[in-house]
């Protein structure tokens, strides 16, 4: 195996990029504005490390054996998810330009993987260093929080990359049979090595158990190659043992790497496809929203028509639209769906509390309602960035495309959220009347939301950043426009609450006045939005340029 | 030269281009046409080492892109329709990295040279994500001359282009031809097919229509009966396929 030079030309443009970085990080802080935005970025990201750091002191510091346990185990669950969840047509993502100008360059395939692992480079330092402080409550040493933190997201990003290469090296049939068989293989040596612990330590701490799946020989076999992340974890000097787990943790890395360079295989076709299919989805989903754009993806749903039932102005066109395109991502939606359940019932099943668990579940779905789903269901004016233009030129008034625009998200969140509170009614039976409340709640509420988080974006449009929260002007201004929304959403909840108190101090027989007004008050908010998104959108200039 | 032999290229069930051979030869300018979906992008993408063919041997100034890809890639400039620049580096960067790439020695005279020929001096540091669509053209076009290749691929290479961008682009490419440099074309725009290229490889449907001289195209065309001017001559040779197996 021919090991790969350091290509001069690619040092010399992952220097000119880094720099290129730095000055635009820089030059938007020479105005006075972006000066600010700037430090109002720096002081939110403190304000986030401090919240999550005082979060992660309040909790019962881990012992060593817990460290020894758990690391392991969660790397080894962390890979085969990512075996589970990747595709055979996955490739390792570049950007556009590294397709255009890298891929029909004089460059080996080789030098070019190594290339975009060290672009990751410092991206990967400052995750790590993140991580570290979150780690430090737990651990004795921060230098072995920081340095396990690097390994461990430099190995996802090469299992990730390792799976895209043996996509790339066999047929995707033949890359189905392997990894079914992998993952049938370790599910089986990990079911086995389960089994025995629970039986032999039934009653015993999840701690015992981990520890007994380490000694078994299938828990050996399947945990070696992570093993060195427990050991480092709870390392307890700086030499040796630091430093002889972190020489084994990066060695065992590097035989990756070199593995990965070894293998040789030719990805680029895969990685321009990848790369495309993520530019489209970009595109259609106006930056990052997971499942407002999926419609080329072949799904398989393509062949199902969506009935063009209403007029309603030209409202009925625009639904219709975004219904057809939410039915044909109908995978991502599948996905969210599967998450939020997931994300829900799992407290629910752990946790022993019956009481515990529905509050837990409520302020979870409460959670979820305001600040995932919009995110996720960017079904609206969000999605369509790049087609302001079009929409702007459609002879319908501006009130029927905001509503047209509205209806599809808020109907799927809807839904979503009373799937959710279907399951909890089965799991809590006793709790029925005030899941139906919440149900009966959920419309409104889902209008003032999509409804302020669409006339933020159309009073001030944006992308959401590409490049993580090193872009501090990007990242505060996003952060800004979130507290933002969140204010403006807990005056709506306040006015709602005080019309209800006051319903409930003047008639406290019984709640149904003080729940009826309640939704009334917020039935009145949310109309009250609508004149103020379609003044917004009437005021929106298409011919503008938005800014990653 | 580019030698092309027997290239397939198939996504799955689709095939995009079936059983393609032809030659470049130094100093020809061979425009690339065909409808949408004929196969000129795939065939271009082969071309350009981006994807491997499914059949076939394509090589570039003697080197296989399969078995020799870096040093058939060190032989050619690739310039696309529209250049996807790093954003954030300036014009002067994009042209520093190519000439690092192709190990361009003492890069700072051609490439001024160049910037003043497409009139981008006073770009020079200008970052690329403030440029126009027809300014990134032309450093597209800047930095594919840079290191002076024997062979010269563009894609639409008129795209965002103003007149005077247009008239010197076709000169330098005629020079660049005149020179002994290999250049193949792939454009919607038959006049500039007509006016820059000396020969014409037309696709349909991922396979070869017409492969050979302009002058050969129209005396064809004569031979069929149908009206000498290329734009007939194409929309006899794409529409109707099954009668029109011509060329050679």
């Amino acid at each position: 195996m021919t090991l790969p030079r350091w290509n001069r030309a690619l040092v010399l443009l992952w220097r000119m990029r880094l720099r290129a970085r730095v000055r635009h990080l820089f030059s938007g802080m020479r105005s006075l504005k972006g000066a600010l935005a700037a430090l109002g970025g720096v002081a939110l990201l403190g304000l986030w490390i401090g919240n999550v750091m005082w979060g992660v002191s309040m909790q019962q510091p881990r012992s060593a054996d817990w460290l020894r346990a758990a690391a392991p185990l969660a790397m080894l669950l962390f890979c085969l998810l990512n075996v589970l969840l990747s595709k055979p047509e996955t490739g390792i993502v570049f950007s556009e330009s590294e397709v255009g100008q890298l891929f029909p360059g004089p460059f080996h395939r080789r030098e070019l993987l190594v290339y975009r692992l060290a672009g990751n480079l410092v991206s990967t330092l400052a995750l790590s260093l993140l991580f570290s402080l979150f780690l430090l409550r737990h651990v004795p040493l921060w230098s072995a929080a920081a340095v396990t933190a690097f390994c461990a997201i430099w190995l996802v990003q090469m299992v990730q990359m390792g799976l895209a290469l043996l996509g790339a090296v066999v047929s995707r049939h033949a890359y189905g049979h392997i990894r079914r068989s992998i993952l049938l293989l370790c599910l089986l040596i990990m079911g086995g090595a389960v089994g025995m612990s629970i039986r032999q330590h039934s009653g015993h701490s999840l701690v015992e158990v981990a520890a007994s799946i380490h000694s078994s020989f299938a828990g050996r076999v399947l945990l070696w190659p992570f093993a060195g992340y427990g050991e480092l974890l709870a390392s307890q000097r700086l030499f040796p043992d630091v430093l002889v787990w972190s020489g084994v943790v990066v060695g065992l890395n590097l035989m990756y790497l070199c593995g990965l360079i070894w293998l040789d295989a030719d990805y680029l076709e895969a990685s321009l496809q990848a790369t495309r299919r993520m530019y489209i989805r970009r595109q259609r989903g106006g930056g990052t929203g997971r499942a407002g754009g999926r419609g080329e993806s072949g799904s398989g749903f393509h062949s199902l028509r969506f009935p063009r039932w209403l007029w309603i102005g030209g409202a009925g066109l625009i639904v219709w639209r975004q219904m057809v395109t939410a039915w044909r991502a109908a995978r991502g939606i599948i996905i969210v769906v599967a998450f939020l359940v997931l994300a829900i019932a799992a407290p629910l099943v752990l946790s022993g509390d019956p009481l515990g668990l529905t509050h837990h579940t409520m302020i979870m779905l409460g959670v979820v309602s305001v600040v995932f789903i919009p995110q996720m269901l960017r079904l609206d004016f969000r999605a369509d960035i790049d087609r302001m233009a079009v929409l702007k030129v459609l002879p319908l008034r501006p009130a029927a495309i905001v509503v047209g625009q509205l209806i599809g998200p808020i109907v799927i969140a809807s839904l979503l959220q009373w799937m959710i509170l279907a399951a909890c009614a089965a799991i809590q039976p006793e709790w029925r009347w005030g899941l139906c409340v919440a149900a009966a709640f959920s419309l409104p509420v889902n209008y003032l939301v999509f409804s302020v988080e669409n006339l933020a974006f159309l009073l001030y449009p944006y992308r959401l950043p590409r490049s993580g929260i090193a872009d501090f002007h990007a990242f505060s201004r996003h952060m800004l426009l979130t507290c933002v929304k969140m204010l403006v959403l807990l005056v709506c909840a306040g006015i709602c609450g005080g019309v209800g108190g006051l319903v409930l101090w003047l008639d406290n027989t019984t709640y149904t006045p003080m729940l009826v007004s309640m939704w009334c008050a917020c039935a009145v908010l949310t109309s009250a939005m609508l004149p103020l998104v379609c003044n917004a959108y009437a005021r929106y200039d298409a011919s503008q340029t938005v800014a990653d | 030269m580019i030698e092309v032999v027997d290239f397939h290229k198939s996504y799955g069930d689709v095939v995009a281009v079936s059983g393609l051979s032809f030659r470049v030869e130094p100093g020809q300018i061979v425009g690339l046409v065909g409808r949408n979906g004929a196969g000129k992008t795939t065939t271009f993408r082969a071309l350009s080492g981006v994807i491997p063919p499914t059949l076939g041997r394509l090589a570039i100034n003697g080197f296989d892109l399969h078995q020799s890809p870096v040093e058939a890639k060190r032989s050619f400039a690739y310039v696309p329709d529209t250049p996807p620049l790093f954003d954030l580096l300036t014009v002067w960067e994009h042209l520093e990295f190519v000439a690092a790439a192709y190990q361009v020695q003492d890069f700072q005279s051609r490439a001024e040279d160049l910037l003043e020929q497409f009139e981008l001096t006073d770009r020079r540091d200008t970052v690329a994500q403030e440029l126009s669509r027809g300014m990134r053209q032309k450093v597209g076009i800047c930095c594919g001359y840079l290191h002076r290749p024997p062979v010269m691929l563009f894609d639409e290479p008129l795209t965002g282009l103003d007149p005077q961008a247009i008239r010197i682009l076709k000169n330098s490419i005629i020079d660049y031809a005149d020179q002994g440099v290999a250049i193949m074309i792939s454009s919607h725009l038959l006049s500039l097919v007509e006016d820059v290229c000396t020969d014409l490889l037309i696709l349909s449907d991922g396979r070869e229509r017409f492969c050979g001289p302009l002058k050969q195209l129209h005396r064809h065309a004569l031979e069929l009966g149908v009206q000498a001017s290329l734009e007939d001559v194409f929309f006899h040779l794409t529409e109707k396929p099954q009668t029109a197996e011509a060329g050679r």
